[in-house]
């Protein structure tokens, strides 16, 4: 189930109503059953791999807890096994064709006598959706109480951490010590909670819809034919993609987190103004932030973090981001693609080294252009980056890269660009930040901002909360908005293939 | 980026939240908040050029036609914005009567044919006009009558209705896939499109079938509202064009809305609707008749008719074998005609020529100079 469908339009307000209607002591159970039912409203078989997983999970955590002198072969097994079922859905098919061509390539090449295939061997496997992410929270899980964590001794409140629909196809990746404890109380109706949530869902939709999936057809225009492409268009796909993978995935985040608060719980941010970034490292602290947490605290600290000599971190780095690459999918430019981002994560720690040892260029650091000059840096390393991820294969990526950089006058992208409501609603969503950006700077000055002004984003803040006609029209009219600007054909969350 | 506070915390109790809410008071409130909410929208969607894509009514002899003078904004396939004319067209004002000397040239099609896809001045209607004025001194008129979904039988309709008022010197019909199932009626289905159907009886005469259009009535009758929302308001635009979204592509939807269709159908008594009361119908020989009849129409009213048929560049076998038939057709009853797919080949990328199934304007170049030529080796 989409969460910009209408089936989701249908079953969210059934389920919230439900929920609060039902007395406290059946709300967990309901929304179990529910989030069992948007899994397998895809595909129902696939209910039985996340319960057959939740309960091996649960149970390993009981045992890790319980047998402290065998926790760790028991972590082992664990970790064998969520690995091993990430590895059989989303990879079997990879590594057979892996090993298939270099067989070809050393059969062809070198003469070496071998029975071979004539095609590709492959296994008949769907990837089950949201796998990534779910087998993640699983691992997490289990190491944490391998670390000494209480595990959830509630089967049901376990179940729920593992299925809770609104993060269970694509994240936030959740810690469980942040969700089971919102479960330790009954579950309570709070406004604001409500209020937050509703804006979320509307703002995801906004992003995803009216955003992402407009930018989407220009961009699917511009890499469908890269050969006919001039220079403005190119670049117009490729920054295009860019910002539609975020507005996509970001959107799918906002509903998410939108749609638990309808509920009472609160799913972890996955961004934070990740286009202000100034360097790479900070961008990876405010981009898809679950999972670099993740991959931080499961897979770059176990191997010596930042306590190892220079060259070994800087190896644990690629290593990391690499397998960060690997998660997103199972082909060679999604391996490129992390290896090119640990490949600037390095870089741009030695040229930080470089900057701190050089007095005469450190000076220039302070200056606001410095500053600017990095998050321009950032935005190209980015674009780069995006045409690896968003090209079928190396040969198509190169053919972009090609038509960015060689000077040829521009049509048919950037006619459809800027024919479409494009320009007008990136204007809009441009308008909506900058009174963001003014309300968090009033925020952070605190007793220093102007008085009149704090007192009206108070009373303006009251008035909103207090007022449901208010809130009705305006949410009735972001709803005509959404629907008129949205592509006739619904489009899939890119995020919901890894 | 998440612009939103991060952990929405949980504030005081505001006193206006304390205080008990008359419901009169709430329910005031809300409408007068809606009604600033809708001024808002009908004044930025139309300048955003969003909901603008409603641009047919309801008629009770086609089924459907243009609104006239709407404001259209075309979004789904390609891009184009403008007025249809003050009599529903989608060109440029016209005269009903002719100015002497003039050879007047009357287009008939559906979508391909009206061209929204591409902006006016690259349809092959404007094209074809600009084309044969400016190849010598004879001076000549081309009116575009093509209508979105229009059927032969729509288009024939059409013509005794319509298009014969304006006296064409030649009349011309695109031919497009598709056309001649629309033709005709399946038996026992309810919600088929409301539109003329044509059967062949017996003795080989062609007969309208005008059971669907009976059983509509209500729906196709003007109804001073919707029509007002339908020619006027962007938040219908929007609403509709959602409407025929979903059910083209949400499941649910379409189950929910075939049920209320069913529910709002028990109390209708016309079941003429539901039982065809002629044999099953061939499409394509309804089509071949109307088409003689069209002919013989057009030579009633001193219109030469000619006939193009859409390129067939998909390798439609249906297409292929209509196409053979219609330029046998014409040989027989003696009217010009012309296949346009080796045209689009001749191209060499006749890809190029369309966006998603509608001409690009490329394709309305290729399709206006073969017309030019067409039309000039015509003789008066």
């Amino acid at each position: 189930m989409l969460f910009n469908s209408f089936t989701y339009l249908v079953f969210l307000p059934i389920v919230v109503a439900l929920y609060w209607v039902l007395p406290p002591v059946f709300r967990r159970t309901l929304l179990l059953i529910a989030s069992y039912l948007f899994y397998m409203n895809w595909k129902p078989a696939y209910g039985l791999l996340i319960l057959a997983l939740t309960v091996v999970n649960y149970f390993l955590g009981l045992a890790i807890h319980k047998f402290v002198n065998k926790r760790k072969p028991i972590l082992t097994a664990g970790l064998i096994f969520n690995l091993g079922c990430l590895c059989f859905y989303k990879y079997a098919n990879f590594l057979l064709d892996s090993a298939w061509q270099s067989a070809t390539w050393l059969h062809t090449s070198l003469h070496l006598p071998m029975n071979l295939p004539a095609t590709s061997p492959a296994l008949d496997i769907i990837l089950p959706l949201g796998i990534s992410f779910f087998t993640f929270e699983f691992i997490h899980y289990i190491v944490d109480v391998y670390r000494g964590s209480k595990p959830v001794t509630n089967f049901r409140n376990f179940a729920l951490f593992a299925a809770f629909f609104p993060s269970q196809i694509a994240g936030p990746i959740k810690r469980f010590q942040d969700f089971v404890e919102q479960m330790l109380t009954e579950p309570v109706f709070k406004p604001a909670y409500f209020q937050s949530g509703m804006f979320l869902i509307f703002l995801g939709l906004f992003k995803k819809i009216v955003l992402g999936d407009n930018l989407g057809r220009v961009v699917n225009a511009g890499f469908a034919h890269p050969e006919t492409l001039g220079t403005l268009d190119a670049w117009i796909a490729v920054a295009g993609f860019t910002f539609q993978i975020f507005f996509d995935f970001s959107g799918y985040t906002d509903i998410g987190r939108g749609s638990a608060l309808l509920f009472g719980y609160k799913v972890p941010e996955n961004f934070n103004w990740p286009f202000l970034a100034a360097n790479l490292t900070d961008f990876w602290r405010r981009w898809h932030i679950s999972l670099s947490t993740w991959l931080r605290d499961y897979l770059f600290i176990p191997l010596g973090g930042s306590r190892v000599s220079p060259l070994r971190q800087q190896i644990n780095v690629m290593i990391t981001m690499v397998l960060g690459g690997l998660w997103h999918g199972a082909a060679w430019h999604y391996v490129i693609w992390g290896a090119f981002h640990g490949s600037g994560l390095v870089l741009s720690k030695e040229w930080h080294n470089l900057v701190s040892r050089l007095p005469w260029l450190a000076r220039f650091r302070p200056h606001a252009i410095w500053h600017y000059s990095g998050i321009a840096f950032t935005w190209f390393f980015l674009f780069m980056a995006g045409v690896i991820f968003r090209a079928d294969n190396v040969p198509h990526a190169l053919n972009m890269c090609k038509h960015m950089f060689a000077l040829a006058p521009s049509y048919a992208v950037t006619h459809q660009f800027l024919m479409s409501t494009l320009p007008i609603t990136i204007s809009l969503y441009l308008v909506f930040l900058l009174l963001c950006a003014w309300r968090d700077s009033v925020a952070r000055k605190g007793e220093h901002a102007n008085a009149s002004v704090k007192k009206f984003m108070t009373a303006t803040s009251n008035w909103w909360q207090g007022s449901l006609p208010a809130q009705i029209a305006v949410y009735a009219g972001m709803a005509i908005i959404i629907l008129g600007f949205a592509p006739r054909q619904v489009a899939p969350f890119i995020y919901f293939q890894f | 980026m998440s612009p939103v506070a991060t952990t929405p915390t949980v504030k005081p109790p505001i006193e206006s939240l304390k205080k008990p809410r008359s419901k009169w008071r709430t329910a005031l409130e809300t409408t007068a908040f809606l009604a600033v909410s809708v001024a808002l929208l009908e004044w930025f969607l139309p300048i955003a050029g969003v909901g603008q894509e409603e641009f047919l009514q309801p008629d009770r002899k086609l089924g459907c036609r243009h609104i006239p003078g709407k404001y259209v904004v075309w979004r789904m396939e390609g891009f184009s914005r403008g007025h249809l004319n003050s009599t529903g067209l989608r060109d440029i004002e016209h005269n009903i009567g002719k100015t002497p000397g003039t050879i007047r040239v009357a287009l008939l099609g559906d979508s391909s044919t009206e061209g929204l896809q591409v902006p006016l001045d690259d349809t092959y209607a404007r094209l074809v006009e600009k084309q044969l004025n400016n190849s010598g001194t004879q001076k000549y008129e081309v009116i575009n009558f093509a209508c979105s979904s229009y059927s032969t039988g729509q288009q024939h309709e059409q013509f005794l209705n319509e298009v014969a008022t304006y006296k064409p010197d030649i009349t011309v019909l695109l031919y497009n896939r598709g056309d001649a199932v629309e033709n005709i009626r399946k038996p026992g289905k309810l919600n088929v499109e409301p539109r003329p159907y044509f059967y062949v009886d017996a003795q080989g005469t062609l007969q309208p079938d005008s059971s669907v259009l009976s059983y509509n009535q209500a729906k196709l009758s003007p109804n001073p509202v919707f029509d007002f929302l339908r020619a006027h308001s962007s938040i219908y635009g929007v609403l509709s064009s959602t409407h025929l979204a979903l059910c083209t592509n949400e499941p649910l939807y379409g189950k929910l809305k075939n049920a209320f269709d069913w529910l709002s159908n028990l109390g209708n008594t016309n079941k003429n609707v539901t039982n065809v009361l002629y044999p099953e119908q061939d499409a394509f020989r309804v089509t071949r008749s109307l088409l003689v009849d069209l002919n013989n129409s057009c030579k009633a009213n001193n219109s030469k008719f000619v006939l193009l048929v859409f390129p067939n560049t998909l390798g439609d076998l249906d297409l292929a074998y209509q196409a053979k038939q219609l330029l046998n057709l014409s040989k027989e009853e003696n009217f010009p005609s012309f296949d346009l797919t080796q045209s689009f080949y001749d191209t060499g990328n006749p890809g190029a020529l369309f966006l998603e199934y509608h001409f690009s304007s490329a394709g309305h170049k290729v399709v206006a100079d073969q017309l030019t030529k067409l039309l000039s080796s015509l003789s008066f």
